[in-house]
């Protein structure tokens, strides 16, 4: 059952979100809150944090979970406070198997999220998900439940 | 040979002497010493072969490991002062230049620098040489192009070395493979050094007999016979005596290294070998190092000069220093040059060109490299349980530290100008902290950052003071239904039972009662008594897990006077605790190391950035924004003047009794501090949090710069206003009426009746109105 849940999810991290990351492209609409932190981050949209971005998912979808992290990590040092990165770093992890790390960092994410719903219902996927495999049986159904009310877009 | 025949000369004597008395005598003895000598003898050539061999098999030379600073990663919009980037480039050895053709050189530019940088392969990849020019203005890095114009978007540094970890010995090298080594190197060192080298046995009659002709005819030593294995041996296994024996031993030592080897090994062994040049107490051995430190290039790209530069310094890498001897670099280089022509290794022509050059060395740096002593520490303590002290003694290892140069420069001159005229037996201590990654950016463990003796920002633990109050206050906030900022504490003489059992009547600082005071401002303003009384209803034990959470351990025993901070922590303790309020609530294991390579690079290790989610974020901002308040109008209001302008931090400060300790914890949205000040004696300072510790923390902070603490509310804060006499819901222009942050749904219930009346739809505001509300 455990087993099942995280192979369903599995298929749909297994390439870094690139979405999520600010100034890309076809990006979904971020919220103000993001917006404001973005100004506070850096007076610009950061290419740098852009091509960083790039090369960790480049070094991940070659398999170099550990060299994808590194990267994330340098471009957390430039934007700390970037969901998509947070995110992306939380996907890395989750698949190490470092469930727990995976979990405090999509919660990590979730935090600065702002109204990017997309990035929400990611977050609550893989915070799913991680407990489940981590065991938390009860943790995993409550970001289940917290899932089911924002795909329906009934969440206050 | 002279004495050794003298000796053996007299012995003869002596023996004839006896065997006049007893004849038959020698003639008895003669067999068995003969067999003796001769056991002795293969013997003593066993034992040296095996010397030769036992050092020769394994690992060759304990090479000690290289700890770098974190490097500078430059891209438009990073905060970077003009002192900040002077800083970092001298920490990197970085040569201000007439031109930047050359990697490690800058020059100034118009508004900017334009610097060439050094190739350098990091954990996560190789980082190329690139020449940039730079713009910074407003204190941020404004623009980011290549000389030939191109906009890029992020250029790393090589990072700058800031220490080594040295076996007994402070040899260093970089090993190179013979492939590695230019040609014309090889053949160089050679024709200068050892002609024959491929067709003798170790030793070389003819060039023995050539340099005696020689020193015969200079009646003293001019030219040495050894060869290169000799001279391979001499610095390998033996001691640089000048002894008869010594020679003796390097010849059969020699010899023997030569049945093992073949000779390309024990070529490349003695160019990793050589010593080459002095940088303050680190010898520079092996012409890898050698390359790197005296041109700043990498040994395959060095040009013809540089290369008979090199194996000119071999002969004496002091007499020939091109630093302080030019003239006599130049003359041996060039007649280095001519056997180079004169033996076929270049030509005529490729030898008198490079004669022309000018002697193409680096400058010498601008300071000395500086020492981090007690950072060093910190890294140590860290790798220990990872790595066995030999290891990293020997191993060549490259560690990958966390240290800001800049920031660790910042923080030392602000101890050192807190402290210049204070009595030399105050003590400081600081931890600078990058907060949502938790590496340990700066560290100072005493007011002499150079002396490494006592490391008092890991060692010394002292009672925090009211630097404790944050997790009694956290603990009241993490549940919404009882308290809130607004909730009214009772502020009035209390008597508590101490930990011997009697009664204690604790006081605020300034001995005031105020009979009720709102939670926001008993921990903005520090008061005891509120604390105590908070932290009691509360249970000790919970006040206690908090602290845990925070990433700290508690006494076995709690009393209440642990609420107004008789526990004791060390700074970095401290810095943990409050870089889990400053991150919101995730906790991040402080780290000084982020990677381990082998020399070449290869990864070995890797620290990687961990959180854990201690508390939920909106309690935590609730503390923070309190803090912030404590900066604004509270116990930390003096520092505002002295940052820059619109700059919003929080913070706490610390006073133990009597003074005797003055501490001050806060930070900025990326920047964590923290300073104490005390004696080693334990005797009072005479210095509040605020009046010691505060300053120097604020001027660190003036030239750090951090970015502005976000006091923005989210989705789970919301502001509601608040009647301060009666801690009731209030409204927009009610008298007495404030506005303070509270979870979503966790406003007062009951209303004041201006509030009533004057109610409108609460609305969710952000910073601007709470900040507002600061000021009000």
């Amino acid at each position: 059952m455990k087993s099942m849940a995280g192979i369903a999810l599995l298929s749909g991290l297994l390439v870094l979100a690139g979405c999520a990351a600010p100034g890309a492209p076809g990006g979904p609409a971020v919220g103000d809150a993001r917006e404001e932190q973005r100004r506070e981050a850096a007076p610009q949209p950061a290419p740098a944090v852009a091509a960083l971005q790039d090369q960790a998912e480049q070094a991940s979808a070659a398999g170099e979970h550990e060299r994808a992290a590194a990267l994330l990590e340098r471009a957390l040092r430039i934007e700390p406070r970037n969901a998509g990165l947070w995110h992306n770093l939380a996907i890395v992890r989750y698949r190490d198997g470092d469930y727990r790390q995976a979990e405090s960092m999509a919660q990590r994410s979730l935090q600065h999220a702002g109204a990017n719903r997309d990035l929400e219902r990611r977050n609550w996927e893989l915070i799913a998900v991680s407990r489940e495999l981590a065991g938390d049986t009860g943790g995993a159904r409550a970001a289940r439940d917290r899932l089911a009310t924002l795909t329906a877009g009934t969440e206050q | 040979m002279a004495k050794k025949s003298s000796r053996s000369g007299r012995r003869r004597k002596q023996s004839r002497a006896s065997a006049r008395k007893r004849p038959g005598l020698i003639r008895r003895l003669l067999l068995p010493v003969l067999l003796l000598l001769i056991l002795v003898g293969v013997g003593y050539a066993l034992w040296l072969d095996h010397t030769v061999r036992d050092q020769f098999e394994g690992k060759r030379w304990a090479v000690p490991a290289t700890v770098y600073a974190r490097p500078l990663e430059l891209h438009v919009g990073r905060s970077l002062t003009p002192d900040q980037l002077e800083t970092e480039l001298d920490a990197l050895g970085y040569r201000e230049a007439g031109d930047t053709r050359r990697p490690g050189t800058w020059r100034r530019s118009g508004p900017g620098i334009e610097l060439a940088t050094r190739p350098f392969t990091f954990w996560d990849g190789p980082e190329p040489a690139q020449r940039v020019r730079l713009t910074l203005s407003g204190d941020r890095v404004s623009a980011l192009r290549s000389v030939d114009g191109r906009d890029l978007a992020l250029v790393r540094l090589d990072p700058a070395v800031i220490g080594h970890i040295y076996p007994g010995h402070r040899e260093d090298r970089l090993l190179v493979r013979l492939d590695q080594v230019p040609a014309t190197l090889v053949a160089g060192m050679l024709v200068v050094e050892d002609r024959e080298f491929f067709q003798h046995f170790g030793l070389s009659p003819s060039a023995i007999a050539r340099a005696a002709v020689a020193n015969l005819r200079a009646r003293r030593v001019v030219q040495g016979g050894s060869t290169v294995t000799q001279q391979l041996v001499k610095n390998f296994y033996l001691s640089s005596d000048r002894s008869y024996w010594r020679k003796f031993n390097e010849a059969i030592m020699a010899v023997l290294l030569e049945l093992h080897y073949d000779k390309e090994d024990i070529l490349e062994t003695y160019l990793n070998e050589v010593y080459l040049a002095q940088d303050g107490e680190r010898a520079i051995h092996g012409v890898g190092l050698a390359a790197q430190h005296l041109f700043g290039q990498e040994l395959e790209r060095l040009s013809l000069d540089q290369q008979a530069l090199l194996i000119a310094l071999v002969r004496g890498p002091s007499y020939y220093n091109p630093h302080r001897h030019p003239q006599r670099a130049i003359a041996r280089r060039n007649l280095v040059l001519d056997i180079m022509a004169e033996q076929g290794v270049i030509s005529t022509d490729q030898a008198q060109a490079a004669a022309q050059r000018p002697l193409d060395v680096l400058p010498p740096r601008r300071g000395p490299r500086e020492t981090y002593p007690a950072f060093m520490d910190l890294v140590q303590r860290h790798l220990q349980r990872d790595y066995r002290r030999e290891d990293l003694q020997s191993e060549g290892l490259r560690i990958f530290t966390t240290l800001a140069p800049s920031i660790q420069r910042a923080t030392e001159q602000a101890i050192h100008r807190g402290l210049r005229d204070r009595p030399v037996e105050l003590e400081a201590a600081a931890v600078m902290v990058d907060v949502d990654s938790g590496e340990v950016t700066a560290l100072v463990g005493g007011r002499n950052p150079r002396y490494a003796g006592f490391n008092r920002a890991l060692d010394a633990r002292r009672p925090v003071g009211s630097l404790i109050k944050p997790a009694v206050y956290l603990a009241a906030l993490d549940q919404p239904s009882r308290w809130g900022l607004g909730t009214r504490l009772e502020d009035l003489p209390l008597t508590v039972t101490d930990e011997r059992g009697r009664p204690w009547e604790p006081r605020n600082f300034d001995r005031q009662f105020r009979g009720e005071v709102l939670l926001v401002d008993a921990l903005a303003h520090s008061y005891n008594i509120p604390t105590i009384r908070l932290g009691q209803e509360l249970g000790l034990s919970t006040v206690g897990r908090v602290v845990e959470r925070l990433g700290v351990p508690t006494p076995r025993t709690l009393y209440p006077s642990y609420l107004i901070g008789t526990g004791e922590l060390s700074p970095l303790q401290v810095a943990q605790m409050y870089q889990t309020l400053a991150s919101g609530g995730y906790r991040a294991p402080l780290r000084a190391v982020r990677a381990v390579t082998e020399q070449d690079g290869t990864p070995l290790n890797r620290y990687p950035l961990a959180v854990d989610r201690a508390f939920e974020p909106a309690s935590v901002q609730l503390v923070n924004l309190a803090l912030v308040e404590a900066m604004q109008r509270g116990t930390g209001r003096s520092a505002v003047g002295a940052l820059p302008a619109g700059l919003v931090v929080a913070g706490k400060t610390g006073t133990t009794d009597e003074t005797r300790d003055s501490w001050f914890a806060g930070f900025g949205a990326d920047v964590l501090g923290v300073v104490w000040l005390g004696r080693d004696d334990n005797t009072p300072t005479g210095f509040t949090g605020s009046s010691g510790a505060l300053p120097i923390w604020t001027q660190a902070m003036a030239e750090i710069r951090p970015r502005s603490y976000s006091a923005e509310l989210g989705t789970e804060l919301e502001l509601v206003w608040v009647d301060e006499g009666t801690g009731r819901r209030s409204a927009d222009g009610c008298a007495g009426a404030r506005a303070l942050p509270y979870k979503a749904g966790a406003a007062p219930e009951e209303w004041t009746a201006c509030g009533e009346r004057h109610a409108t739809r609460q609305e969710r505001t952000g910073l601007g109105n709470w900040i507002r509300g600061l000021f009000r």
